[in-house]
């Protein structure tokens, strides 16, 4: 039954029918089929079975073989249930009791395979494939396979060769119980299990090894193995050890290693608790890195030690240096309500006191012991801790925790703690840093916003000494080209050392070397130090010194010098940093204030100075200059006495005064000695005059002339030097200098401009009178003519009057006029005197007469004006005149003006060949000429002129 | 089929085959499958092939092989369960009373 159902089995795998079986397990069908079949079979047949009563066990193994099948079957519809690989190996029972009924028959057909398919069935899914599984590039497994298998094959035919020698010469029968055959069958049985098991081991380490090298991963189709929870290595551990072991070494060895574990479980349970503990503190270093309030960083140290080191009371206290006290600022644990809030303890007493007087962690296991720790009512704490907050060797608080247990923490515990509160106090000094940068920035601004040097100065020193937390500051300032720009200020109750700090300055000391610092620099203690041997500090307490160079575009400028950082002993890096920020915001105020201060003096230097200069220029009188001068330059150099002597041409005083306290004075006495000394060298000259005082003379003088002299009387600052500005003062004698000759200058002008005007205006007279002459000379010519040039110049001259010409018109107009006839000069008398009418050629050359006019005064500069006059006083206003023929108004109006005025005198006047009309009757003709041969708008302006005349005649 | 389970199955018939084989070899008289005139040769030669057999079914389930040697091993263990399965029951007829 077992080899046919197996061969079908087999056969099934040969077949297409392994792809429709691909999902079912037909080894397990195999053994359900085979137990259910042989229990059919065995129902069936008869008691006999291979020459072996089987009566007695038929019923148990029907059943047996049956039932087990049946359970097998359930294994395959019920595969998630845990007792299926019982239930499937119950199919070997009846197989087992089958091979105990047959073995003493000794029919090895009906032993050997129910023994094997027992073994089968028990084994079933331990084998480990996927490990035994040879890769085709395993070469050393497939040769160990091969060897292994020739050896086996090789030695079974040797034994069998062996064995039939052996029969053939002993003629053995076959009816012994155990024969030799029986023997060797069972030794090669033995020794080929061994040589699989010791095949499989070898092939599974070769496997493994390479698994090891190569890495790859394992084969999916052999995960259902490792799914059944079934480790190989270890199942193979454990078949191997007990042959490599005696009992009492492997029970040492099992001692040993239970120690090793509890000692690593331990180890682990401390690591576990470190790795929380350093992950806290992580969490806290990351949360204490961007807090900077110190009550609330506090809180989260405190709740953090709490949970870190499981604390029944974890306070945080704050050391306030002036009142010698601690005060509670954060608390955290079971126990809180122990503490009531702010909750105050002498620095000096109890635990705290004894942590802050040796600097150092207080550890105290037990509480009841320690004299020093001072319980609270119903405190349940048995131990505790104290930490100190020590930054730059001050106590700045501490941290006490307690827990209610004897001996609660350990030295790890302790280092973590101690962690914690160096990262607290870092986080402090983080947050009193930014809280001291936050007000230098606002005091920037402040700064900024300053203008005079004494408040800047002040404010400089207060800002110092909050920032800086000193007890008391110094500042000095330097400025200008000359220095001349000094400030000091101080802030903060040292007298002492205030007046041996102002007797230090301008020496080489201290000051001087913190002046000509490149950096802040630190001193522990000024007493030791040999710069700075020489102060004289009015309590310890101001024995540090922070010094800071106030630089501006690479050049010191000041100092601020620092003494006595507050709550601690020594100023610290944050103090140096912060130093020099304020250092620079400092140099920015004190330039702003020096360059607005030197503006302002500028301004008012310059504005004094124009103001001089117009009441120089405006002075009636030297003497009312010479008195604007002297109270400008007393005012300007602010003496107390200011002198002023000018003098004249001759070397005389011309102008003399002197201006005290008590006013104006003149005539007094001038220290001439020392006006005499600048008036010579022309410099500037300063001599003392004891008490104070310097007096300072400068000469008043231009490249031209020497004015005279100024001098004052200076009062002298702290450093001797005159107070005065002695660019200001030479500006003052220099614009007076400029301003009394500029004066001079402009009288000299004046009058020479009046002589010119008289000049000019005799000049004037005399060619009007000469060119009279010359035109009564040619109206002598002509006894017709005579006087007419004359008449109708000033006639001419009434017109242009009229019609609103200006002096300069009117002069033109008149001299024009005068000399409109000129031309005739150049006439033959023969034609100008012809007593009959002329000849056509005649007239041609009399119509010549004021071209030749304007051709003589052509070369005569202030007769250019009269050439349109002469040339065109015979054009007609219709175009009918000569000698261009000109119309309208392209005739000039002085000409047009002149033809009228001509007109009018000739009517009125006798000639040889007709009586003279009267004016009345001249201006009709005129006016009847209007718009043919005058322009008609100025004949209605003459017409008026003469009507106006004539009823004034009339009148008169 | 399981890849596993399908080698198991060739174990066990390697076994079976194996066993026999051996039995043929060693102990060919406990078998009770030929008479006593057979030769010997008759057992052993057949011993040889089926154990020959068994090893290949062995080494099919841990090598890789080509699937035609797989197909021919496996047809030769087919051919030797029926072989012996004719002899037993034709054993068992003789022996039958």
């Amino acid at each position: 039954m077992i080899f046919l159902l197996i061969a079908i089995m087999q056969l099934t795998l040969l077949t297409p029918l392994k792809e429709r079986f691909s999902q079912l397990d037909l080894l397990k069908i195999s053994f359900i089929l085979i137990n259910l079949f042989s229990g059919i079979y065995l129902a069936v047949s008869g008691n006999q079975y291979a020459l072996v009563n089987i009566a007695p066990y038929k019923i148990p193994l029907v059943i047996g073989f049956i039932g087990s099948a049946f359970l097998g079957i359930a294994t395959l519809f019920l595969p998630k249930l845990k007792i299926n690989i019982m239930f499937s190996r119950t199919q070997a029972i009846p197989w087992l009791i089958w091979c105990a009924i047959f073995t003493p028959s000794l029919s090895a057909a009906n032993v050997i395979a129910p023994a094997l398919l027992s073994i089968s069935i028990l084994f079933e899914g331990l084998l480990p494939w996927n490990k035994l599984s040879v890769k085709s590039n395993n070469v050393l497994a497939q040769r160990v396979i091969m060897t292994t298998s020739t050896l086996e094959m090789a030695a079974l035919i040797f034994l069998s060769a062996l064995l039939i020698i052996i029969d053939n010469s002993s003629h053995a029968g076959s009816n012994t119980f155990i024969t030799a055959r029986d023997a060797a069958f069972l030794f090669f049985a033995v020794i080929s299990t061994l040589i699989y098991y010791v095949t499989f081991t070898v092939i599974m380490t070769i496997n493994g090894l390479i698994a090891e090298l190569t890495e790859e991963d394992q084969d999916k189709s052999d995960q259902p193995d490792e799914a059944n929870g079934i480790h190989w290595n270890k199942r193979l551990a454990r078949y191997i050890k007990p042959f490599m072991y005696k009992q009492e070494k492997v029970q040492f060895r099992l001692n040993a290693q239970t120690d090793q574990i509890s000692s690593l479980t331990h180890q682990l349970k401390s690591e576990k608790k470190r790795n929380t503990q350093l992950i806290l503190l992580m969490e806290l270093s990351q949360q204490l890195e961007n807090q900077l309030d110190q009550p609330v960083a506090s809180q989260l140290t405190v709740n953090t030690l709490e949970r870190a080191l499981n604390c029944s009371l974890v306070c945080i206290f704050i050391h306030e240096t002036d009142e010698k006290e601690f005060m509670l600022l954060a608390a955290a644990g079971s126990q809180t309500m122990l503490m009531p809030s702010g909750f105050r303890q002498s620095s000096s007493a109890g635990v705290i006191g004894r942590a802050v007087r040796q600097r150092k962690t207080q550890i105290i296991n037990d509480i009841r012991t320690d004299a020093d720790y001072i319980r609270f009512e119903n405190e349940s704490n048995l131990s505790a801790v104290i930490i100190p907050l020590i930054s730059n060797g001050h106590v700045n608080g501490a941290i006490v925790f307690n827990s209610e247990k004897v001996n609660a923490f350990s030295s790890i515990d302790i280092g973590l703690a101690e962690a914690v509160a160096a990262e607290l106090t870092r986080a402090w000094e983080r947050s009193s840093y930014h809280h001291r940068l936050m007000n230098l920035v606002q005091a920037g601004s402040q700064l900024s916003a300053m203008v005079e040097p004494e408040t800047t100065a002040r404010e400089v020193a207060s800002i110092a000494r909050e920032i800086l937390q000193a007890r008391f500051t110094f500042v000095q300032i330097q400025l200008g080209q000359e220095r001349n720009f000094t400030q000091s200020a101080s802030s903060g109750e040292a007298p002492r050392l205030l007046e041996s700090l102002e007797n230090s300055v301008g020496s080489e000391s201290l000051i001087q070397l913190a002046f000509h610092a490149v950096q802040p620099f630190r001193v522990r203690d000024v007493r030791k130090y040999t710069s700075t041997a020489h102060l004289s500090i009015d309590y310890a307490g101001l024995r540090s010194m922070l010094a800071i160079p106030i630089r501006w575009h690479r050049m010191s400028i000041g100092t601020i010098l620092a003494f006595g950082k507050q709550n601690e002993v020594f100023f610290n890096e944050n103090d140096q940093s912060l130093a020099e920020l304020l250092a620079i915001q400092a140099a920015g105020a004190f330039e702003s204030t020096w360059l607005q201060q030197e503006l302002r003096g500028s301004l008012r230097t310059t504005s004094l100075l124009y103001r001089l200069s117009n009441q120089i220029i405006q002075a009636e009188n030297l003497q009312n200059a010479a008195l604007d001068i002297a109270q400008t330059a007393h005012k300007l150099a602010k003496s107390s006495v200011t002198g002023i002597v000018l003098l004249n041409l001759e070397g005389n005083v011309a102008a003399e005064t002197m201006i005290d306290s008590s006013g104006t004075h003149i005539g007094i006495d001038h220290p001439m000695e020392i006006i005499n000394d600048v008036m010579i060298s022309g410099q500037l000259i300063y001599l003392s005059q004891g008490q104070s005082i310097t007096r300072a003379c400068l000469p008043i003088q231009t490249p031209i002339r020497k004015y005279g002299a100024i001098w004052m009387d200076i009062p002298e600052d702290q450093g001797h030097k005159s107070t005065a500005n002695p660019n200001d003062l030479q500006a003052l004698v220099n614009q007076t200098a400029i301003a009394l000759e500029r004066s001079v200058l402009l009288v000299e002008s004046r009058r020479q401009a009046t002589e010119i005007k008289a000049a000019y205006d005799m000049l004037e007279a005399t060619y009007d009178q000469t060119l009279a002459a010359l035109m009564s000379a040619l109206d002598a010519r002509d006894r017709e003519t005579e006087g007419h040039s004359l008449r109708v110049s000033h006639l001419t001259a009434k017109l242009g009057q009229t019609l609103n010409f200006s002096h300069e018109q009117l002069k033109v107009l008149e001299r024009g006029s005068l000399l409109h006839d000129i031309g005739k000069i150049g006439i033959s008398d023969t034609i100008l005197h012809k007593p009959g009418p002329l000849s056509e050629a005649e007239w041609k050359i009399m119509r010549r007469h004021p071209d030749i006019g304007a051709r003589i005064v052509e070369g005569i500069p202030f007769l250019q004006d009269t050439i349109p006059l002469i040339r065109h006083h015979q054009e007609r206003w219709d175009g009918t005149g000569y000698p261009d023929g000109l119309y309208h108004e392209e005739i000039p109006i002085l000409a047009r003006m002149f033809s009228i005025v001509d007109a009018f005198d000739a009517l009125t006047s006798n000639r040889p060949y007709r009586q003279k009309i009267s004016a009345i009757e001249a201006v009709d003709y005129l006016h009847q000429q209007a718009g043919i041969l005058f322009d008609p708008e100025i004949v209605e302006v003459f017409k008026n002129l003469v009507l106006e005349s004539q009823a004034g005649l009339l009148t008169t | 089929m399981k890849h596993s389970s399908e080698n198991e199955l060739n174990a066990l018939s390697s076994g079976l085959i194996g066993i026999m084989g051996v039995s043929l070899l060693i102990i060919p008289t406990r078998l009770h499958m030929f008479d006593m005139d057979t030769s010997i040769w008759v057992s052993v030669v057949q011993g040889i092939f089926a154990y020959a057999a068994s090893i290949s079914l062995q080494i099919i389930s841990i090598l890789q092989v080509p699937q035609k040697r797989i197909f021919f091993i496996q047809s030769a263990a087919v051919f030797f369960f029926l072989f012996f399965l004719v002899f037993f029951y034709w054993q068992d007829a003789l022996l039958r009373p």
